[in-house]
Formats: structure tokens, sequence, C-alpha cells
């Protein structure tokens, strides 16, 4: 359906132009994109707003996916698998973090270690590529490696200034948004998707 | 005038949608978002 959607518009625009300004596939590969970006983001807004769980799936879902820009890691084959992990997760998210509490001092102790342990991942996994992209390039590893390491720490520091302001709710959100981010970068996350790990 | 105008429009359009699919092929990956096959004509790029 969003490849027969963005079929549709990208032959609506070169009509209207009257000309191919781009090749027909590059238009159709933007609007793939473009559409199914467009829908699970508001699905997951939504979602997030019925649940009343905006603040925490949003600062969740931007954790995770500033980690995944950089880090990579494992992509569903389909659309539909993709829309409905990715709205299941964040709403999932969402309802954790407002009705799970945990005992302030497990939760800060399994933070800090859990950044240490995110640490051994990306330099080991990261950038994860998948089976349409991989990232051969050594400079390139390693410059998205530095800058996932990078991010981690600014993250490790945000959780501390959350726990030392006593927003704990925001500090379970930034958590389980690099979890899910470096689960998906090692080979469990490829195998859970069972995809293969690039 | 108008047809002038519809063509700019399109161009505009045109050119924002290329320029989500070249981001879609650089190495970093797309956020939350699904990737969908990268095209042949731009596998080359």
């Amino acid at each position: 359906m969003l490849r027969s959607c963005s079929q549709k518009l990208s032959k609506m625009i070169i009509s209207g132009l009257g000309y191919e300004k781009y090749d027909k596939e590059i238009l159709e590969y933007g609007f793939e994109i473009m559409l199914g970006m467009t829908f699970k983001f508001c699905s997951i807004v939504t979602v997030s707003l019925t649940l009343n769980t905006f603040p925490e799936t949003m600062l969740s879902l931007f954790t995770f996916a500033s980690v995944r820009n950089f880090a990579g890691g494992v992509h569903c084959k389909t659309y539909a698998l993709c829309y409905i992990t990715g709205v299941f997760m964040f709403a999932l998210n969402g309802l954790v973090i407002k009705h799970i509490s945990i005992p302030l001092n497990y939760l800060i102790w399994t933070n800090d270690i859990f950044f240490i342990i995110s640490l051994f991942i990306t330099l080991k996994w990261a950038p994860a590529g998948t089976e349409k992209k991989v990232v051969s390039d050594l400079f390139t590893r390693r410059k998205l490696k530095g800058i996932t390491i990078i991010i981690l720490g600014s993250l490790f520091i945000l959780t501390h200034i959350f726990y030392y302001m006593g927003k704990y709710n925001l500090l379970k959100a930034v958590f389980l948004g690099v979890f899910e981010e470096m689960l998906f970068v090692t080979p469990l996350g490829y195998k859970i998707f069972r995809a293969s790990y690039r | 005038m108008f047809k002038k105008f519809k063509t700019q429009i399109f161009s505009s359009l045109a050119s924002f949608i290329a320029i989500v699919a070249f981001s879609g092929i650089s190495p970093k990956s797309m956020w939350i978002f699904y990737e969908p096959d990268i095209p042949a004509v731009m596998k080359d790029k």
C-alpha cells in the first residue's frame, strides 16, 4: 500500500512538472520513506496521547532515535512489522515508565551499570548494518562509533541531571530508549527479528 | 502565471523528496523508521 501510494505520488509530480527532474525510482523511494515516517510518528503520538504518556514516550523515542541514527541496528523486513513493532514498543515504554516504580537505588545503579555495558556494546558492534545497508568503510565506522559514544556520554549526564532533579520518569525514559537501541545493535536483537547481522 | 506557480511547487516538492531519498542511502540509520529497498539507480551514487 505504501509502495503504491508512493508510485502514484511520484507519477503525479512528474506529470505535474512535465519532465523528469529526478528519476521516478528516486522519488518513489523518497515518498516511501516520507509517508512511512509520517504515518508511524503520528500513530506513536496519538497512542501516547491516548494513554496519557506523551512526555515519557516522546523522550524515550528521541533518545532511541538519537543513538540509532549513528549506532544503526536491526530493521524490520517489512513496513507492517516495523510499524507494529515501533508503535507497540513506544506505547509499552510509556506505560512501563509511568506505572512501574523501581526503588531509587536500584534505578540509578542499574542505569550506571547499563551505560558502561552500552559503551562496550558500541565498541564491539556499532555501527550495525542491515541487509539493505552495510557500513564497511573503516573511517566512517570509526566516526559513527565515536559519535555514538559522545551521545551515550551526554545521555548518561542527562540521566544524572534528571536523578538530582527528582524527575525519575524522565530518567527511566532515557534509560529505556538506550536499552532498546543497544539491544537492537547486538546480535541478540538480530536474532529476535530473524535478520542477519551485518 | 498559475502554470509557472504550479511548476515551482512541483519542482520544490520533487527536490525535497529527493533530499529525503538521498538521506536514506547515507551510512546513518533511519532513526526509528522503515528502510525500504534502495532502488538500483541509487545504489551506485
